[in-house]
C-alpha cells in the first residue's frame, strides 16, 4: 500500500484553490484515494497501484484538479530537443536492458518541490519499480557533467567513484558491501558478473543503477537543470516512470527536453509524451454502468478523469500506465460519475444449493454439541513440534511451507488432537471439566491430485478433568455414531501418543477411520497439561 | 443435636464398664473369671480399660493402674441435659455409639431454615457466607416446599440479582461457525450455490487465472506461503493455460495484456491459497452460461502472530455470472448482502484489485462507533480474467474476511482470543444475537 504525504498548502498551490474540509474528506477520496491521515498542514492519501501518476504530489494535484472540475483544459506537455545524447552499449543488454532519459531545464526548487520529487522517486521505486528491480530512477545536476553519456555494463572492480552520502571513492563491489543502499538492493544484481553504469564523456560516473548516484551530480536547492535516467527490466514501465517524473517537474515550472538514445544504429528520443488512443464502445459502457449517458456526457466525464475524447476514441495521457482494456476507461467513467450516484438494483430472492458435505458436517457438529462439547476452531498451520514430536511421533509425509515468517507455522496439520491439546494447554485457568471438539480440515499428501494434496474433514473430541473415564468418551462415541447411523467397531491398538491399555481403533465401512484413547501422560507433559485427557479423532473423508 | 443411645443411657446410670472394672480391682488384682461375675460386658470393659491405660493383664489376672478421668460421663450428662458439646468429644461418643444424631423432623428443619432466612434479612445482616440459601433470590428449599412453609418467605425483601452471563452447561458452536452459518443462509436465500476448493492451491488458480502478473507484489514471498513439499502443481487443461498465458503476454486484441514473458514454472508453484477467489476462478472455468456461486473457507497470509494478525482467516467470496448484469447489479447485491448482515447503511468507494474493474470498497456504518468502516472488496471481473476461462457473461464478484466484522461487532481487540487460544470462557459466554 502506497501512501503519499503532502503539505496542504503545497497541494492547494498546485490545484489553485483552497481546499475545504468536504473536498479533503469527502470529495477527493472518491477519485479512489482514501484519506489515510490528516493534521493541520499535512495530508496523507493512499494511492492505488493502477495510478502511479498520482504518487507525485504534482500528479495527484493534476488528477484532482480535473476531478473537482477546476480545470477544463487538457494536459499537453511539449518537449524540445536538448541536444544531449546517450549511447547504449550492448554490454548492458543482459544486465539491465532498458533506459529512458530526459532533461529538465529551468526548474526552481522552492518550498516543498525537492521533498516532493524525492518522495515520488521513492514511491515509484517501491511500487511500479518493484523495489527498484523493475524500474529505478536517477536524477542529476546536468551541469556537473558533460554529454554525451554512456550506459554500459562494467566489471565491478574496474570503476571507482564517490557515491551519494559518502566521502571516498569506492568500486561497485565495495558499494554493494558498504553503502546502505548497496546493502539494501544488492540482491537485484545477484549473479551478475558486470554491473550497469552511466558515465559521461570524461568517464565521470552519474549513476550506478539501480543502486546509487554519484555525489558529483547531486541535486541541490539551487540546481536548475536536470538529467534524468530511468533504467529497468520492463520497457513500458521504464517509460511510464520517466513520463510521471517529467510531467511532475513540468507542473513545477520545468521545461521538458528530449534526450537522443543511440542503440547501435537505432536512434530514438525520450521522453515520448504522446497521448495513446483506445476505442470506446459507448453501448458497452452504458450496458455495464446502466446509466443514461450520451457521447457529450461521456466526453465531460472523461475530461474529469484527465482524458481527451474524439469520435469514439479516448486519448490517454502519457503518464497513465494502467489502461489495458476499454473496461479501464469505463471504470474511470464510473468514478467521474460518482459511485455514490449509482442506484443499486435489488437482487431477487431465490433458493440456492448447499454443498453435499454440509449436511453431514452440520449433523456431526450438532451431535457433539448435544453431547455437551464446546466447539473450538484452530489454525490449519502448525509446526513439526506440535504435530509430531510432542505427540511422540517422527515427522513424516506432510505439507511443508517454504518461507514461513514464524516458527509456529511451518507445516499444515493432518491431525486435530494436537490442536485440541493446545487448546487445553491455553485454558488451564478455566473451569473444568473441559469438553471440546473441532470439526475441521487436515491437509494430506496425495500424488494423484492436481495440487499434490487433499483436504480431509476430521473430527476430534476430548475431555480433560481431574478424574477422567475412558468409558465416558466411549459412551460419547457410541451416542455420536448412533445419531449418525453408523455401525462401527473398536479394536485394540498401540500408539505412542496414547496409553496402551486405553487405546482403540475406530473401524467402520470396512476401514480404520480413527482412534479413541487416553493421551499418554508423557505427551501431556510436553503440552504442559496437568490434568488427564481422553480423546478421539475420526477421519471422515 | 444429639441424644443418648440405650448403651449411653445405661452407662450414665451405672458408670462406664472400664471404670467399673478398674474400681473392682483397685485394692487387689482379680482373675478374669472373678471379674466377669461383677462386671457385665467384660470384653468391652477390658478393651477400653487397656486402651485408656486404666488396667493391665498379668497372666489371667486384671491389675489396676488408674481411674478413668470421667470426661466421657460428663459429656453424656451434658447431652442428657440438652446442652451442646464440642465436636471432638461428640465424634468420640458417636464412634462408641453412646450417642446418636437426632433426626430432626422435616417440620423442624423447614422452620429452622425459615428462621435463618428471615433473620438474615430482617436483621439487615450483611450476607458474607457462601451458603446457597444466602445467595438465592428465591430461597425455596425442598423442606419448605413440603411443609408449605415457603408461603412465609418474604420474597419482596430479596433482591433479584441478574447474573451478567448465563453459565451454559451445554456445548456450543464456535462464534466463527455461527457467523459462517449466517453468511451461508444469506447466500442460499439469494439463490447462490455453495462451492469449495483446496487449501493448497497452484499459483495458476490463485494468481495467474485472476490476471495477477507474475511479478505482482502480492506474489512475493513476504505475503504468500509457498510450499517446499509438495512444491509444484499440475496445470489444468492446456487450452485454458494457453489462453491465460496469451492474455498475460500480449492480450487478445481488445486488451493489451501485461506484456511480459509468462512462465509456466511460476504458475505451477504451490501456495497456501491467499483468497477464496481462487475457488471462484476454478468455478468460472467450469461454468458455461449463467450461475451464482459462493465459497466460504480458510485462507492464508504469511504473517507473524499478534493480537491483530493471524496467518489464517476465513474468507467469503460470491460471484454472479449473468447475461447483461452490470455495476448497478453489483451494488444491489452488495447492498442487500450487507443489509441482511445487519448493516442498514452501506456506501461504496472506488478501490483497486488487479482482477476487477469498477473495483469497489463497500463501507458500512457502525452505529455503535458512529463511523464508516470498510468491509470487503468487490468488482466486475476484468475480461482478461473471464475470457481465457471461457466465460461469456459479465461476472460480479465480492469478498470479505469473516473475522473483522466479528471483531468489530463484539469489540474484540485480540484476534487470538477466538482463533488460536480458543478462550473457553469467552466461547461459552459470548452473547450472539
Amino acid at each position: 500500500m502506497a501512501v503519499i504525504e503532502m503539505a496542504k498548502n503545497d497541494l492547494e498551490t498546485l490545484v489553485g484553490k483552497k481546499l475545504s474540509d468536504v473536498d479533503i474528506k469527502e470529495r477527493i477520496p472518491m477519485i479512489g484515494a482514501p484519506l489515510e491521515g490528516i493534521t493541520n498542514n499535512t495530508l496523507q492519501y493512499e494511492v492505488f497501484p493502477n495510478r502511479p501518476d498520482m504518487l507525485s504530489v504534482e500528479g495527484f494535484a493534476r488528477a484532482i484538479k480535473d476531478f473537482l472540475d477546476l480545470e477544463k483544459k487538457s494536459h499537453i506537455y511539449k518537449t524540445s530537443d536538448s541536444g544531449v545524447t546517450l549511447f547504449i552499449d550492448n554490454s548492458v543488454k543482459k544486465v539491465r536492458p532498458y533506459i529512458a532519459c530526459a532533461v529538465i531545464k529551468n526548474i526552481t526548487f522552492t518550498g516543498d518541490a525537492i521533498k516532493s520529487l524525492m518522495q515520488t522517486q521513492e514511491k515509484i521505486h517501491q511500487t511500479l519499480g518493484r523495489k527498484r528491480k523493475k524500474v529505478a530512477i536517477g536524477i542529476h545536476n546536468i551541469e556537473a557533467v558533460e554529454q554525451p553519456f554512456y550506459y554500459k555494463a562494467v566489471e565491478p572492480e574496474k570503476i571507482r567513484f564517490i557515491p551519494l552520502d559518502m566521502k571516498r571513492k569506492l568500486n561497485l563491489k565495495e558499494i554493494l558491501r558498504e553503502h546502505p543502499k548497496g546493502i539494501k538492493y544488492a540482491n537485484i544484481l545477484e549473479g551478475k558478473t558486470t554491473y550497469p553504469i552511466i558515465i559521461d564523456k570524461n568517464e565521470n560516473v552519474l549513476s550506478f543503477p539501480p543502486i546509487i548516484n554519484g555525489e558529483l551530480t547531486r541535486v541541490r536547492n539551487d540546481t536548475h537543470n536536470l538529467f534524468i535516467d530511468v533504467t529497468g527490466t520492463d520497457e513500458k514501465a521504464v517509460n511510464t516512470a520517466l513520463n510521471i517524473i517529467v510531467t511532475s517537474l513540468a507542473d513545477r515550472g520545468g521545461k521538458i527536453e528530449t534526450v537522443t538514445l543511440v542503440d547501435n544504429e537505432k536512434k530514438k528520443k525520450t521522453p515520448v509524451l504522446e497521448y495513446k488512443k483506445i476505442k470506446l464502445d459507448i453501448s458497452y459502457a452504458k450496458k455495464l454502468l446502466g446509466i443514461p449517458i450520451d457521447e457529450k456526457r461521456i466526453k465531460t466525464l472523461l475530461q474529469r478523469m484527465g482524458y481527451l475524447y474524439e469520435n469514439g476514441q479516448v486519448k490517454i495521457p502519457p503518464y497513465r500506465a494502467d489502461i489495458m482494456h476499454q473496461m479501464d476507461i469505463v471504470e474511470d467513467i464510473a468514478i467521474a460519475y460518482g459511485y455514490e450516484n449509482f442506484k443499486p438494483k435489488k437482487p431477487v430472492n431465490e433458493s440456492g444449493k448447499e454443498l453435499k458435505e454440509q449436511q453431514r458436517k452440520e449433523k456431526i457438529r450438532n451431535s457433539m454439541i448435544e453431547l455437551g462439547f464446546q466447539e473450538v476452531v484452530n489454525l490449519v498451520l502448525t509446526n513439526e513440534d506440535n504435530e509430531f514430536k510432542k505427540m511422540g511421533l517422527k515427522p513424516k509425509d506432510y505439507v511443508k511451507t517454504k518461507n514461513p515468517l514464524t516458527t509456529e507455522c511451518t507445516i499444515c496439520r493432518k491431525k486435530l488432537i494436537p490442536s485440541l491439546l493446545n487448546v487445553f494447554s491455553q485454558n488451564k485457568h478455566r473451569r473444568y471439566p473441559q469438553k471440546i471438539f473441532e470439526l475441521g480440515y487436515g491437509v494430506y499428501l496425495d500424488k494423484n491430485s492436481e495440487t499434490g494434496t487433499r483436504d480431509k474433514l476430521v473430527l476430534a473430541a476430548a475431555i480433560s478433568d481431574d478424574v477422567i473415564n475412558y468409558g465416558d468418551l466411549l459412551l460419547v462415541l457410541e451416542n455420536l455414531m448412533k445419531k449418525l447411523d453408523i455401525d462401527y467397531k473398536l479394536e485394540k491398538t498401540d500408539h505412542p501418543s496414547f496409553l496402551k491399555e486405553r487405546c482403540n481403533k475406530i473401524i467402520f465401512q470396512g476401514k480404520e477411520k480413527g482412534i479413541i484413547a487416553v493421551i499418554n501422560p508423557d505427551v501431556l507433559k510436553k503440552f504442559s497439561i496437568e490434568k488427564p485427557v481422553v480423546a478421539f479423532e475420526i477421519l471422515w473423508s | 443435636m444429639y441424644q443418648l443411645t440405650k448403651e449411653g443411657e445405661k452407662y450414665l446410670k451405672e458408670g462406664l464398664p472400664e471404670e467399673r472394672l478398674a474400681k473392682l480391682v483397685e485394692k487387689s488384682p482379680l482373675s478374669l473369671e472373678e471379674c466377669s461375675k461383677h462386671v457385665d460386658n467384660l470384653s468391652i470393659a477390658l478393651a477400653w480399660g487397656k486402651k485408656k491405660g486404666l488396667i493391665k493383664l498379668e497372666g489371667s489376672n486384671v491389675v489396676f493402674i488408674k481411674h478413668d478421668d470421667g470426661e466421657e460421663l460428663r459429656k453424656l450428662r451434658k447431652i442428657k441435659d440438652g446442652k451442646e458439646i464440642d465436636k471432638n468429644s461428640a465424634n468420640r461418643l458417636l464412634r462408641r455409639k453412646l450417642i446418636a444424631e437426632i433426626k430432626e423432623d422435616i417440620d423442624k428443619q423447614a422452620e429452622r431454615q425459615l428462621i435463618y432466612i428471615t433473620q438474615k434479612r430482617t436483621e439487615g445482616v450483611e450476607i458474607k457466607s457462601k451458603s446457597r440459601i444466602d445467595e438465592s433470590d428465591t430461597p425455596i428449599t425442598p423442606q419448605l416446599i413440603k411443609t408449605g412453609l415457603w408461603k412465609e418467605i418474604d420474597l419482596k425483601s430479596r433482591e433479584i440479582k441478574k447474573p451478567r452471563k448465563i453459565n451454559f452447561v451445554s456445548g456450543r458452536k464456535h462464534i466463527i461457525t455461527e457467523y459462517i452459518e449466517l453468511f451461508r443462509k444469506i447466500f442460499l436465500s439469494l439463490g447462490f450455490t455453495e462451492i469449495t476448493g483446496p487449501l493448497v492451491e497452484s499459483s495458476f488458480w490463485n494468481f495467474d487465472a485472476l490476471y495477477q502478473p507474475q511479478d505482482h507484489p502480492a506474489r512475493e514471498m513476504a505475503d504468500t506461503f509457498f510450499l517446499e513439499n509438495p512444491s509444484k502443481a499440475k496445470l489444468p487443461d492446456k487450452k485454458i493455460v494457453e489462453r491465460v498465458k496469451a492474455m498475460h503476454e500480449h492480450g487478445n486484441g481488445e486488451s493489451t495484456g501485461w506484456g511480459y514473458k509468462w512462465s509456466s514454472e511460476i504458475a505451477r508453484q504451490l501456495v497456501l491459497r491467499t483468497h477464496t477467489t481462487a475457488v471462484s476462478a476454478r468455478q468460472l472455468a467450469k461454468t458455461r452460461g449463467a450461475g451464482k456461486f459462493f465459497c466460504i473457507g480458510r485462507v492464508f497470509r504469511n504473517e507473524t502472530i499478534d493480537f491483530k494478525h493471524l496467518p489464517e482467516f476465513t474468507q467469503i467470496d460470491g460471484i454472479v455470472i449473468e447475461k447483461d448484469v452490470g455495476f448497478k447489479d453489483l451494488l444491489g447485491y452488495l447492498k442487500e448482502f450487507y443489509r441482511r448482515l445487519g448493516f442498514e447503511k452501506v456506501r461504496f468507494r472506488p478501490a483497486y484489485f488487479p482482477y476487477t474493474e469498477m473495483s469497489v470498497e463497500p463501507e458500512v456504518y457502525l452505529k455503535e462507533r458512529k463511523e464508516w468502516v470498510e468491509l470487503g472488496g468487490a468488482g466486475i471481473f476484468r475480461p482478461e480474467v473471464t475470457i481465457p476461462l471461457g466465460v461469456k457473461y459479465p461476472v460480479l464478484a465480492w469478498g470479505l474476511g469473516l473475522e473483522r466484522p466479528i471483531m468489530l461487532k463484539f469489540g474484540i481487540k485480540d484476534i487470538k482470543r477466538f482463533y488460536y487460544t480458543n478462550d473457553l470462557k469467552f466461547l461459552k459466554e459470548v452473547e450472539i444475537d
